[in-house]
């Protein structure tokens, strides 16, 4: 069943490429303006790198984010999903690893290319895009259940990114954090091991939070 | 059986709800379900054993797919109960919805997919799926040829049949059909009347929600009539 639901996601993302790709590009796109907004100086873009790759892949994540079921709302898809007697946590899980490996894993690895972009030192590069292979599925799985909330809300294009800004600033800090300290040549171990922590328990808590917000939204 | 004839306890009314209690098929008991400040139905008790079609009849907005969400375990009932082989479905929800097979208003269909991959979907999201392989389904609605086009190049009435074609991909014995005749074609209809008749003859139960005349002869059917609007105070 994980297999084939897992299939099903990669397809339908593979069939309409242009929904994919769009936070990936968004973030390639909007992390390109600070070189050209601010100055394209390396001494002035470096310490700004871990901040600007961060907030940018966080705004990435928040712009597929209503995909994640409102297609399958639309279409009526949730309510097989709902209505089959397998485990809804794990239904839910397995979509959020489709929905990251789709938007969030282009966004980890052109992480990367923009970290090189903003004159971080290649050694660093590693760092960044460690973090960020750490940190954004925990955004995903955040935007899991903010989405499953809002699922049945036609104007929770704003309400998403609201409801989950204060949920996810710890991520951001720690992740821009992580790759800062790697920068000034200390130990980021600290900050790795709080990703880290963040990770166990947004993948073992929130599909259950998402599962049970599917079917409360899902009643009326 | 009308939606406003509530049944009193130790009355009349005791003598059927006695006989639901017994009916070892799926029943709804003393169901009250108000959608926003409309009242569905109050005290409503229906029932359909095996061999039996359950037919929820009332016009439009009377309350049908409400009704029909409700015996799904989408939504939840103001009061009432749901019962399944005589058992209440509260608290054992896993095997009650392995139990039915719901196409619902919306066809639930994947159109960046083709019949066959959705179908092939459906069948592991079941429990206890049936022998039959998705192109043997898709036969048997009509849609062979189109096994591997993808669904937003059909029509309403092929999706229409691709969602029908998942009740042949399980085993559940109790389909809940909400409108199914819809978008279908003479033909799409007569398919409707002959799936049913297979499933009620193999022992299977069905709720049909539509307005449609859907030919029926042969089968025992209870009628449910939902009063229209009347049920709003």
């Amino acid at each position: 069943m994980v297999r084939e639901l897992l299939r099903r996601e990669l397809l339908i993302a593979w069939r309409r490429p242009g929904e994919a790709m769009t936070p990936v590009v968004f973030f390639l796109v909007t992390s390109m303006l600070f070189p050209l907004g601010l100055s394209p100086e390396a001494s002035l873009l470096r310490p700004l790198a871990p901040g600007v790759i961060w907030v940018v892949a966080f705004l990435a994540g928040m712009l597929g984010l209503q995909r994640l079921f409102r297609a399958d709302f639309d279409d009526g898809t949730l309510e097989q999903l709902l209505l089959s007697p397998r485990p809804l946590t794990l239904i839910v899980l397995v979509k959020a690893l489709g929905h990251w490996l789709v938007t969030g894993l282009p966004v980890v690895i052109g992480g990367g290319v923009v970290a090189a972009m903003l004159f971080v030192p290649a050694r660093d590069v590693a760092t960044v895009i460690a973090g960020l292979l750490l940190g954004t599925p925990v955004l995903t799985l955040l935007g899991t259940v903010v989405a499953a909330l809002t699922v049945s809300l036609r104007q929770a294009a704003v309400l998403g990114p609201v409801l989950i800004l204060p949920l996810a600033t710890p991520v951001l800090i720690f992740g821009a954090h992580s790759a800062t300290l790697a920068m000034q040549g200390r130990s980021a171990a600290q900050a790795f091991e709080a990703l880290a922590a963040m990770f166990i328990l947004a993948a073992s808590l929130l599909p259950v939070a998402a599962a049970v917000a599917l079917r409360i939204s899902h009643e009326s | 059986m009308n939606g406003l004839e509530a049944v009193k306890p130790g009355t009349a009314g005791s003598a059927r709800a006695a006989a639901i209690e017994a009916a070892p098929g799926l029943a709804v008991a003393k169901l009250e379900l108000w959608r926003g400040d409309y009242c569905v139905c109050v005290g409503l008790d229906a029932a359909a054993a095996p061999g039996q079609v359950l037919h929820l009849r009332g016009a439009n907005g009377a309350g049908k797919t409400s009704l029909i969400r409700v015996l799904a375990g989408l939504s939840l009932p103001e009061s009432g109960e749901l019962r399944l082989w005589g058992e209440p479905a509260r608290g054992r929800m896993t095997a009650y919805r392995a139990a039915i097979c719901y196409v619902g208003h919306s066809d639930g269909i994947k159109r960046e997919l083709t019949p066959e991959e959705n179908l092939r979907l459906s069948a592991c999201l079941v429990l206890d799926p049936s022998r039959r392989t998705p192109a043997e389904a898709l036969e048997r609605v009509g849609l062979a040829e189109h096994a591997g086009r993808p669904c937003a190049e059909m029509s309403a009435g092929q999706r229409r049949r691709t969602a029908l074609a998942r009740l042949l991909m399980s085993n559940a014995p109790v389909w809940l059909l909400d409108e199914p005749l819809v978008s279908l074609d003479r033909s799409g209809a007569g398919l409707v009347a002959d799936l049913m008749h297979e499933h009620v003859a193999a022992g299977g139960i069905a709720v049909l929600a539509t307005h449609q005349p859907v030919d029926l002869t042969g089968i025992d059917v209870v009628e449910v009539d939902l009063p229209q609007g009347g049920g709003s105070w």
